[in-house]
């Protein structure tokens, strides 16, 4: 048991509040970037609370295929948490458009990886014609290497 | 309807067996504050939800936590991997393989199965709403007990990561429930 296996500079999580605001509108929340937000698990500033001194996962991907696939995860998990505050905050339109504008980057890459590694929803425009390629493994449980 | 996706939320690549801390991490799955109770507690809840922005917070959050159920589930799956039924005895796990061999099965770490009290409905909507801000700040501290019992990496990386989606999701219920008491619903 080691709570402290990895070294961690005590203050490392100041240096996340240099963010970038979407727009200039005072009721916005700021924004952590999509990687960022990806990687500690919170899209937003001023709900992030990281545990003792533990840094968040670095995910480097070692092959094409887990590159691109962490790059959709990226924006799918950019969009969960826009979905999530627009549900308690359906007017803001700042946020709307975020959301749109991830969504077509989401869509670009997913469009990308199904069209070389087979599809990720049983309704892909990507699902092959001579096999049926939604059974290939790996499973997502079964790691993405 | 819901709609599968092949890949999980934050991706699980677990390189050492490790069946103690299989045993622990079990009960994000079948126990009290894991997540198979979240998300049917959430996706249960919903349909006494006063207005719109209930109604949607919940099908979303509880549909995340379906997501995390499978999260739980490969990391348990990869820590057992390859596992001899003496390495399964040894951590107290021989109970588990004798009703369940190679198989997951929502338990708590005490390997106490999953019981459906956990998913606690009252049809309050603020009952309710504070009902699942201490369920994610159960789990929280759940994640950071289980944080604390491990020494890799590739888990507790997974870890942080979930732990982080309790505080969001607890800000969340937070601004409904303060919005639903403003708004007198009961």
């Amino acid at each position: 048991m080691n709570n402290n296996f990895y070294n961690i500079p005590e203050d490392w999580y100041q240096e996340f509040n240099n963010n970038f605001n979407v727009t200039n509108k005072q009721m916005d929340p700021s924004l952590a970037d999509p990687k960022e937000a990806f990687l500690r698990g919170n899209l937003f500033n001023n709900l992030y609370d990281p545990y003792k001194n533990y840094r968040y996962g670095n995910l480097k991907p070692t092959n094409q295929k887990e590159e691109l696939l962490y790059n959709i995860l990226m924006y799918k998990f950019a969009l969960i948490e826009l979905n999530l505050y627009l549900d308690t905050h359906p007017n803001n339109s700042s946020m709307i458009n975020l959301y749109k504008k991830y969504l077509m980057e989401e869509k670009k890459l997913c469009d990308q990886y199904e069209n070389t590694y087979g599809p990720l929803t049983v309704d892909s425009e990507n699902l092959g014609t001579n096999s049926w390629n939604w059974i290939k493994s790996p499973w997502p449980w079964e790691g993405t290497k | 309807m819901w709609k599968y996706v092949k890949t999980l939320q934050y991706p699980v690549n677990i390189k050492k067996k490790d069946l103690k801390m299989a045993k622990y991490l079990i009960t994000q799955y079948g126990g009290a504050n894991g997540e198979l109770a979240a998300a049917l507690r959430y996706l249960n809840q919903r349909y006494s939800m006063p207005d719109d922005k209930g109604k949607a917070l919940l099908t979303d959050i509880g549909t995340e936590e379906l997501g995390h159920i499978e999260i739980i589930c490969a990391m348990v799956h990869q820590l057992t991997k390859g596992a001899t039924i003496e390495e399964l005895e040894k951590v107290g796990l021989g109970g588990h393989y004798s009703e369940h061999g190679y198989g997951l099965f929502p338990t708590n770490a005490d390997g106490e199965t999953f019981d459906v009290k956990y998913i606690n409905t009252t049809g309050d909507p603020l009952a309710d709403l504070s009902e699942n801000m201490a369920a994610e700040q159960k789990a929280r501290a759940v994640y950071e007990n289980l944080i604390n019992l491990s020494d890799d990496k590739d888990v507790i990386d997974v870890l942080l990561f979930l732990r982080q989606r309790e505080v969001v999701h607890f800000n969340r219920f937070k601004e409904l429930y303060e919005e639903y008491k403003i708004k007198g619903y009961e």
